[in-house]
């Protein structure tokens, strides 16, 4: 028999330390997963109001100003109506345009990538800012947006796009300048001295039609 | 030749200590003595890895409308500004089905020249933003409700009967909700739609939402779609 104190000691179970190393590679797998299926885009929100169906009264003589853009396969279509009858409405037709694959990080006038058929997004905002800096339609905030039943949704998104915010920039009316032309903003510092810039919205609401 | 296991000086020969206990309580040293040095500590590196796995977690689950993206779902890019809202009724409309409090409510007929839509197909029409001269980018994908899920059977209806029935049993259910926290009824829809949905099922489901509301509590009336940051940036 051994001494007390080798007594004391040789008969408790010593389970050593814990074995981390199963554990840490769970971890290690788990974490490229988790990461893969993270989002690392930025999700937001664009606004729309509830459709019109069919065609409501006059109004009672009101005067009728309403701006639209309708969108069909092959062009976008502009309509500029000041009046109940045939005469009072215009038209503004853009027909698709020639677009060329072109890497974010080239000069637009060194775009050589493969040439498609794009609808004229550049053009319906020059049209846009043109009518809103105009007299008629400075106060007016609302735009409605109709298109053909199979016109997907991506393009209505870049149209509402090309509508509702002002750009930065001259010389948007090609479309790689301004598919890159940031937002126009106002800055602003409030009562607390803090400076916030907010976007300049040409037509805030959107309202969706049916053709 | 060197001994393996040699006896340690002073220990009972009397078969009071092992020598494959001794022979371990060696090896624990050297391990304790290696990590004294700087060696690899395995714990703090499983307390930084844990600390990683957590915020991932948090982060992951924070997002309102943990929308993810595959081949049938396919986000559009906008330049809007605005954030999703936690409180809003989320309608994801994929190419093939709209899902409504997780659950697929109405399948999406999808026909490409008069053949049913494969994955294949979605897949190759989801790179044509970098190879717009493929011959799948200038064909046009036909999506469309089912006649039968239309309002009394018509295809030219605008009411999708599904989606009310199930939007009618959600919006009374958050009302309930609202009312027994003490909050106001929004009545607001995210539409989280394919890049590819046409615009007829859009004002399809728009229209059908627009319609489901409880007298005097409110109904669906804001309406906004999910995007994906980008564009004019």
């Amino acid at each position: 028999m051994g001494k007390p104190s080798d007594r004391c000691h040789i008969d408790t179970v010593d389970l050593g330390d814990p074995d981390l190393v199963p554990i840490m590679s769970i971890l290690c797998i788990l974490i490229p997963i988790l990461i893969f299926s993270f989002v690392l885009y930025e999700i937001k929100v664009q606004e729309v109001a509830l459709p019109k169906f069919g065609g409501g009264g006059g109004g009672g003589g009101a005067k009728l100003l309403t701006l639209a853009v309708l969108v069909t396969k092959d062009h976008h279509m502009i309509k500029i109506q000041s009046g109940t009858e045939e005469k009072d409405v215009r038209e503004i037709l853009l027909k698709k345009v020639k677009a060329r694959v072109c890497a974010p990080t080239l000069p637009c006038e060194e775009c050589a990538g493969e040439e498609y058929d794009e609808y004229d997004y550049a053009g319906l905002y020059t049209q846009i800012v043109k009518l809103k800096e105009s007299k008629a339609f400075a106060e007016v905030d609302s735009i409605n947006i109709g298109a053909e039943d199979g016109i997907p949704w991506k393009v209505m998104a870049k149209t509402i796009d090309a509508v509702r915010t002002k750009l930065d920039g001259t010389d948007l009316t090609n479309l790689c300048t301004y598919s890159r032309a940031k937002p126009a903003r106002i800055h602003t510092t409030d009562a607390d001295g803090r400076e916030t810039a907010t976007v300049i919205e040409m037509f805030p609401k959107i309202v969706f039609v049916m053709l | 030749m060197v001994e393996e296991n040699k006896p340690v000086p002073g220990a009972a020969d009397d078969g009071g200590v092992p020598d494959e206990k001794i022979q371990e309580a060696f090896e624990r040293r050297k391990r304790r003595l290696l990590d004294e040095r700087g060696g690899l500590n395995i714990t703090s590196l499983m307390d930084a890895i844990t600390i990683i796995l957590f915020f991932i977690m948090i982060s992951s689950t924070s997002d309102p409308l943990n929308i993810v993206q595959n081949a049938r779902m396919q986000l559009a890019t906008s330049t809007a500004e605005v954030r999703p809202s936690d409180d809003s009724i989320a309608i994801l409309i994929t190419r093939r089905t709209i899902v409504l409090d997780n659950k697929p409510v109405v399948q999406l007929n999808c026909t490409l020249d008069k053949a049913e839509c494969t994955d294949q197909d979605f897949e190759q029409r989801n790179q044509c933003e970098k190879k717009p001269s493929d011959a799948i980018c200038s064909k046009e994908f036909k999506f469309e409700v089912d006649k039968q899920d239309k309002e009394k059977g018509d295809p030219n209806s605008l009411v999708i009967e599904p989606l009310r029935k199930e939007l009618d049993r959600v919006v009374k259910q958050q009302i309930a909700e609202d009312e027994a926290l003490g909050r106001k009824f929004k009545g607001v829809v995210t539409l989280i739609a394919d890049r590819e949905v046409p615009f007829r099922v859009l004002m399809e489901v728009i229209y059908t939402a627009g319609k489901i509301g409880v007298k005097g509590k409110g109904g669906l009336s804001q309406f906004r779609f999910a995007i994906m940051k980008g564009g004019n940036e």
